[in-house]
């Protein structure tokens, strides 16, 4: 190597240097670089020790060269190091303390009702569903008559109804069934809806009874719309809604407007079919009341096409509410305590 | 009613296990609690409105039977007539009473029960009193036909079915003394009632140790006339339990012969001939079932000779033909009235797990929702923008409203209680309670919004509107709250709505009227309300807005307005306003009289020092955009100039200095 060599090289090595100086990002990096030109093992020191090994009319010459590199690059760091401040000084520069949690934002939510009725609608309206509505303030006719029970019907227990006149005709809703008949006298055949909404029954309180709770209703009806129609559709329904894991399982039934009647049960989502607390012990939790529409439903709803058959089904939401989120009160659904709303949110 | 393997035993030919009743019971979808005593299985069963027929030894093991090789076995019904005595009997009605039989015993000796007797009659759920009594209630749980015991010496002259006079009374068995109406059908001697029909006898007739002579009832009475009796009076039993359910024509008879059997065979005596009234024809009933409707209705094909093997089991008569399954369904079964209550016997016994599930095959139909619901569910999402928590509220509210704004309100007749008796005519009541509650529990900041129905009268009954409420708890200041309601209402499409501020005991009111009618309301509680409410010295504000035309309507169209090329210009001005101004008029100046304005925005207001108490600093930035060019500094100055001129003539608004 003579000098010409040398000269390039630093040349070289200088101008790399420089560029990369420029790019570091913060004084960590900087100390990284120093230690890889000017550190004991750097490069500057072991060109340096290669002096003694080269002839000696280049020695002089050769520390000259070097040195005058060496400058260069620390008048570069100097100035780098200026401009390039600690993390320290940053936090100093602004007044912060990174390392502290953020504010937590001031967020609205939705209630729990709210959102199993939304994941509901989106399921059914996924298979064609519309979603309907009825008054809450109904009439014997559309809560009881015109769901084939006429007056004095002892099924008429199964449902301890709020009155609002002395003769009993208005009252509010027990269940969202009446919207059947309402929504059977507006539409057409076939026709498939659901219904959510509030309803009304005149029990106390307690950890799994309130006198106001939300129902979602279902109705398909068409022609040769059968059972298994309603078996399908309510399995599809319950796995979009608890997971394809749950199991599912229709048992006999009554209720006063279908006939056959059924009472489905999930596989308890908690214990997953073993026996726990919240299913007491027997695997199973009641979900759903369904079965295929009552011909006397479609009598007075004004619906006769004869080959016309359908399913209905009802559930409260609230409890499948319960069952999603685990939540074993009723009564926290009423509330209007921020500590259970904001968990929603 | 109650049972267990061991008691049903002797009333079944065939064998079952443990385990076969349990499967079979849950197969069935009888709901039941099981409980293991030693080598029995005991088991409650709480028969549907329309399945009486469950409410009886024999009926269970009818039911049952056609799971496995079982069927009900009778017990033994033979009597011999040992006398002569008749009891005259005269029904009023046979609309009421259909049909009644009883039979005189004689010299019979009331005592305890042997033992057997009690250990039955208490596993069967009922209380030993003695002899007699027990026996006419293990017959009611053998056969479900409720019976009931006269003593024969309290029963003069004959036995009346007739509607009590108004006015009437009877101790009944219980002690009670009850009034009667003509309502409640009685059972009566020529002077007197004995007995409320098919629900309880009468202390008068009752029978004790010093009876020595009997008369027993058995009768089919109307389930109507029993029901409406039962909730009158208040008065549920288990006789008017299985009366209002239509009991068996069938066990009358049979159910009073094993009774009388019974009592000859365990208290002595000797039993008379039977007395009867009425009409006890069994109504069988032809029901026709078209095969291809079991097909298509449950969605799967059924072996035949699995069908009639069930119902034939079940005591029905079953003829087919090619087409057609005939089926003659005993009178018992009050719940098989059509073919698709064969078909649903069909698809129980066949197992709802054995039916395949399909998904149904429709055509895609239009429009198929109501806007009503998904509006009103999607506005919860303009809320939750603004930062709001939805709650949802019961609507029942108490009778004694603490703040009332309207007396239009729906009484509940029946309610739980005076705390839940009213039906809410306003959001507002309930969300400030909610607030209440957040403040008891350490929460000192909320913000909550509601979506629901309020209730009113109508000249012709009753009537719900829907309506959005919102209340905040220390959460910034009435502008920012305000502003989010007006926000609200801009997207529900009220635009423009006159502002009318009023003050009464409840507080101060700014309502939103269109066309002269309220649409929304803020509410500022006055102190004293909230000192009822324990939030004295809290910034508490509640709105509410009708959501009637929302419904209706829809949220405001999105129109679309070119962003200008150009920068636009923008100059903050602080006006002295005052308070008198409605700021709505002074906005709707601007933008009439300066196309040139394109936004305007109150960005801060201020009252107090500095500035006349009767009126307020209005901090605000104007935008001007040109389309014809970019403005000048001088043309800006000229038009806030001229701005300036207008407010001050037409408002007395100055600029703040």
């Amino acid at each position: 190597m003579d000098e010409k060599d040398l000269s390039l090289k630093l040349e070289v090595i200088v101008a790399e240097a420089i560029q990369r100086l420029s790019k570091l990002n913060n004084t960590e990096e900087l100390e990284k670089w120093r230690i890889q030109y000017f550190g004991r093992k750097g490069i500057f020191a072991s060109m340096t020790s290669q002096i003694p090994s080269m002839p000696v009319e280049m020695k002089p010459q050769a520390g000259a060269l070097i040195n005058s590199a060496k400058r260069k690059l620390t008048e570069a760091f100097e100035e780098r190091k200026k401009n390039l401040l600690t993390l320290q000084d940053k936090k100093t520069e602004f007044n912060l303390n990174f390392g502290l949690p953020g504010l937590k934002p001031e967020t609205g939510s939705l209630h729990p009702v709210t959102l199993v009725s939304r994941e509901i609608v989106r399921i059914f309206q996924g298979l064609g569903f519309g979603v309907h509505t009825g008054p809450e303030i109904e009439t014997d006719f559309y809560n009881f008559e015109a769901l084939n029970m006429p007056a004095d019907h002892p099924a008429r227990d199964m449902w301890d109804t709020f009155y609002l006149d002395s003769e009993r005709k208005f009252l509010l809703r027990t269940h969202t069934s009446p919207v059947q008949i309402r929504v059977m006298e507006k539409i057409s055949v076939p026709l498939r809806i659901i219904a959510i909404g509030k309803t009304f029954r005149r029990d106390d309180f307690d950890a799994s009874h309130s006198p106001v709770f939300h129902q979602v209703e279902g109705l398909m009806v068409g022609p040769d719309i059968t059972f298994s129609n309603l078996k399908a559709v309510l399995i599809f329904f319950l796995k979009e809604l608890f997971g394809t894991r749950v199991k599912v399982n229709f048992l006999p039934s009554y209720f006063p407007f279908t006939e056959p009647s059924a009472e489905i049960s999930i596989s308890c989502v908690i214990c997953e079919g073993k026996g726990c607390q919240t299913c007491g012990f027997t695997g199973w939790l009641e979900i759903l009341g369904a079965g295929m529409v009552h011909p006397e439903v479609f009598r007075k709803s004004g619906i006769q096409q004869n080959n016309v058959t359908g399913f209905a089904f009802g559930a409260g939401l609230e409890r499948i509410a319960m069952i999603k989120y685990g939540i074993d009160d009723i009564r926290q659904f009423y509330t209007g305590d921020m500590r259970f709303l904001k968990q929603f949110g | 009613m109650r049972y267990s393997i061991k008691a049903l035993s002797e009333y079944i030919r065939g064998t079952w296990t443990k385990k076969d009743i349990k499967q079979w019971l849950s197969m069935l979808g009888l709901s039941l609690v099981f409980t293991e005593q030693d080598e029995d299985v005991l088991f409650e069963i709480e028969a549907p409105a329309n399945r009486g027929d469950l409410s009886s030894a024999i009926g269970l093991i009818r039911a049952l039977s056609p799971c496995g090789e079982i069927e009900p076995v009778y017990p033994d019904i033979t009597i011999k007539e040992e006398s002569s005595k008749i009891l005259p009997i005269e029904i009023e009605s046979f609309n009421d009473c259909i049909f009644y039989a009883g039979r005189v015993i004689e010299s019979v000796k009331v005592t305890d029960s042997p033992q057997w007797l009690k250990e039955k009659v208490v596993a069967a759920g009922f209380r030993s009193v003695n002899n007699v009594v027990d026996i006419t209630n293990l017959v009611f749980w053998e056969f479900g036909q409720p019976l009931h015991a006269f003593d024969l010496k309290c029963l003069k002259g004959k036995i009346v079915v007739r509607r009590a006079i108004n006015g009437e009374q009877i101790t009944t068995l219980d002690g009670m003394k009850r009034d009667l109406t003509s309502e409640v059908l009685v059972i009566a001697d020529a002077e007197k009632p004995v007995a409320i029909a098919g629900i309880m006898g009468g202390m008068n007739s009752e029978v004790n140790s010093t009876t020595t002579d009997l008369f027993i009832e058995s009768a089919f009475f109307n389930p109507v006339r029993i029901r409406r009796a039962s909730k009158l009076l208040g008065l549920v039993t288990d006789a008017s339990a299985r009366f209002e359910k239509t009991i068996d024509p069938g066990f009358v008879v049979i159910g009073l012969n094993r009774c009388c059997r019974l009592i000859s065979e365990i208290c002595g005596g000797r039993v008379a001939p039977l007395c009867v009234s009425g009409d006890n024809q069994a109504k069988e009933k032809l029901i026709t079932v078209r095969k291809t409707k079991i097909v298509s209705y449950l969605g799967c094909e059924i072996p035949e000779d699995f069908i009639t093997s069930t119902l034939k089991k079940l005591n029905c008569e079953v003829h087919a033909d090619a087409e057609n399954l005939i089926v003659k369904v005993p009178a018992g079964r009050i719940d098989i009235e059509i073919d698709v209550d064969i078909i649903e016997e069909i698809a129980k016994y066949w197992g709802y797990d054995r039916i395949p599930e399909q998904m149904p095959i429709s055509s895609i139909a239009y429009n198929v929702s109501s806007q009503e619901y998904l509006r009103l569910d999607a506005l919860k999402d303009t809320f939750v923008k603004l930062g709001f928590c939805e709650v949802i509220n019961l609507g029942l509210c108490d009778e004694n409203r603490k703040i009332s704004f309207s007396d239009d309100v729906i009484e509940i007749i029946n309610p739980l209680s005076r705390n839940y008796a009213i039906l809410r005519n306003s959001l507002i009541p309930e969300l400030l309670q909610n607030l209440k509650d957040n403040y008891n529990r350490k929460i000192e900041k909320a913000r909550i919004f509601e979506i629901g129905n309020v209730y009113f009268k109508t000249n012709s009954g009753f009537t719900e509107e829907p309506y959005a409420g919102a209340g905040v708890l220390n959460f910034g200041s009435f502008y920012a709250f305000k502003g989010n309601i007006e926000f609200v209402l801009g997207k529900i499409g009220y635009q423009k709505l006159v502002q009318k501020i009023s003050l009464d005991r409840f507080g101060v009111f700014v309502e939103f009227l269109k066309d002269n009618r309220r649409v929304a309301l803020i509410y500022l509680p006055d102190e004293s309300i909230l000192k009822e409410y324990d939030l004295e010295q809290q910034s508490v504000m509640l709105a509410e807005i009708n959501l009637c035309d929302f419904v209706k309507n829809g949220f405001s169209q999105i129109t679309y307005r070119p962003v200008s090329k150009l920068m636009p210009v923008k100059r903050d001005i602080s006006l002295i306003v005052p308070n008198s101004v409605c700021w709505q008029k002074v906005e709707e100046l601007i933008f009439r009289d300066f196309k040139i304005v394109e936004k305007l925005e109150i960005f801060d207001i201020y009252r107090g020092k500095n500035i006349p108490r009767d009126s307020t600093a209005v901090a605000l930035t104007l935008t001007f955009s040109n389309p014809e060019g970019t403005l000048t500094r001088q043309e800006v100055e000229h038009i806030v100039q001229d701005i300036l001129d207008v407010l001050k003539n037409h408002f007395s608004i100055t600029l703040r200095q």
